[in-house]
């Protein structure tokens, strides 16, 4: 009898395994056949996404931004973080660190954090990131700046939507905006003299969005603890954003040579050297914040 | 041999809802361009219903070229998607709508750094059909890639 059971569990085994990668071999989902049995509700709009520290990172490329280790945080003692808020908030910085330091091609300094990445990750229970991509394989290929600047997307990428599908969206806020304000004070503490006409200040302003949009997604959250301090936090750089004048200009469009799609104009926040220092200092502090917790 | 059957099914079950939960997994499913794009975080997915139109904002950035990808189950069959200005008057810049393309599928240039709006719109439900309400859903996904062309102002 025993031997029926285990044969039938094989079975069921072979048969979901193998529909799963017959799946994974298609390149369009509107050819999949995912049961959405159970969860009739439209989650489309629930659901948190934003620029990678990677990604916005790759915009300050070529622009006044200077590299600086000191402004870095200390990737040598991840493993005396032990409760869950310092170790969400440590992933976050540690993935900004790695962003900022692959923009300056600093490989040899990244590999700390990103020991202390995976260490966390196995800390959080993560190890789902394994299956989604293969960063054994870009590891070994460390030489590659294409490679790494790839690792370093995906690895972001990766935690943000495994989070995103097991329902940790609590930790998923923790992670971005640790990541942000990393982010944020690795920028700002780059540039000493304030120029409203520098691209790096232009840039800049455009991460108000992300953070907007990241203060309205965790409001669903607002009963924890650690959100509700996030949030305080949040809506004191949120404050000074909005106090941004909105330079108003109609965005439009135009073909290029190749006939492809080009959008100009649009709105722009126009920063004044007060609110620039303002949101410098205040950056300083969350990020003195956070790292005292780390 | 009941026990036997309650345990297989509760076994087929589990992995059947390991399956069904699976529509937010589905955003790093939709395949983009590729390289030279790099898959961007803003990506989003989730499940959709006919007659739905959501809305969503991504950053583009200046000298950088965007892909969009739009993908969807069967059932939501003419799906579509537009560009749109990040304005309460939203001027559309792009409408999928009138692509004779016919694929849900857009690059473009940003000349200067702004945030845009991606709005996904699902047709509505055919009245003459008779469809179960589980069939007026289905798992939708987007792509949005990015890549560094060059420097050309802010």
């Amino acid at each position: 009898m025993s031997r029926y059971i285990l044969f039938i569990l094989g079975l069921g085994i072979l048969i979901t395994t193998s529909c799963t990668n017959e799946k994974e071999k298609e390149k369009k989902i509107d050819s999949f056949d995912v049961s959405v049995e159970g969860t009739k509700t439209n989650d489309f709009d629930l659901m948190f996404s934003a620029p990678s520290p990677v990604e916005i990172f790759s915009l300050f490329e070529d622009s006044e931004l200077k590299f600086n280790s000191n402004l870095l945080s200390n990737p040598k003692n991840f493993e005396e973080k032990t409760s869950l808020s310092s170790l969400n908030t440590s992933l976050g910085v540690y993935m900004a660190d790695v962003a900022y330091l692959n923009i300056f091609n600093q490989f040899e300094l990244m590999t700390s954090y990103l020991d202390g990445i995976f260490y966390i990750a196995d800390k959080l229970n993560l190890s789902g990131i394994y299956n989604q991509f293969d960063f054994k394989k870009v590891f070994s290929d460390m030489n590659n700046p294409d490679s790494l600047e790839l690792l370093s997307n995906n690895l972001f990428v990766t935690i943000t939507n495994y989070m995103t599908e097991t329902d940790n969206e609590k930790t998923l806020c923790i992670v971005y905006y640790s990541s942000y304000i990393e982010l944020l004070y690795l920028v700002f503490n780059s540039i000493d003299e304030f120029d409203g006409n520098l691209p790096i200040i232009q840039h800049i302003t455009l991460q108000s969005s992300s953070l907007n949009d990241l203060y309205k997604f965790s409001n669903k959250f607002s009963d924890d603890e650690d959100i509700k301090v996030m949030r305080e936090d949040l809506s004191k750089i949120n404050k000074v954003w909005g106090e941004c004048e909105v330079v108003k200009s109609e965005t439009n469009t135009s073909e290029t040579e190749n006939g492809e799609l080009s959008i100009g104009g649009g709105n722009t926040l126009k920063l004044t050297e007060s609110q620039f220092l303002q949101l410098k200092t205040t950056i300083s502090e969350l990020r003195g914040k956070i790292i005292e917790q780390h | 041999m009941y026990r036997l059957l309650f345990v297989v099914s509760l076994f087929l079950g589990l992995a059947n809802i390991t399956t069904a939960q699976s529509c937010k997994s589905m955003k790093h499913k939709c395949e983009g361009y590729g390289s030279p794009y790099k898959y961007s975080g803003q990506s989003k997915g989730g499940t959709f219903e006919l007659g739905q139109t959501s809305q969503f904002k991504i950053v583009t950035f200046a000298g950088f070229k965007y892909s969009v990808s739009l993908c969807a189950e069967e059932q939501l069959d003419g799906i579509f998607f537009r560009i749109k200005e990040d304005t309460e008057n939203g001027k559309i810049l792009y409408d999928g709508e009138k692509d004779s393309s016919g694929y849900n599928w857009k690059q473009f240039y940003i000349e200067k750094s702004q945030s845009l709006i991606i709005e996904v719109v699902a047709p509505d439900k055919d009245p003459s059909k008779e469809i179960d309400d589980e069939d007026t859903f289905g798992c939708v996904a987007v792509t949005i890639e990015y890549y560094k062309v060059g420097k050309k102002g802010f």
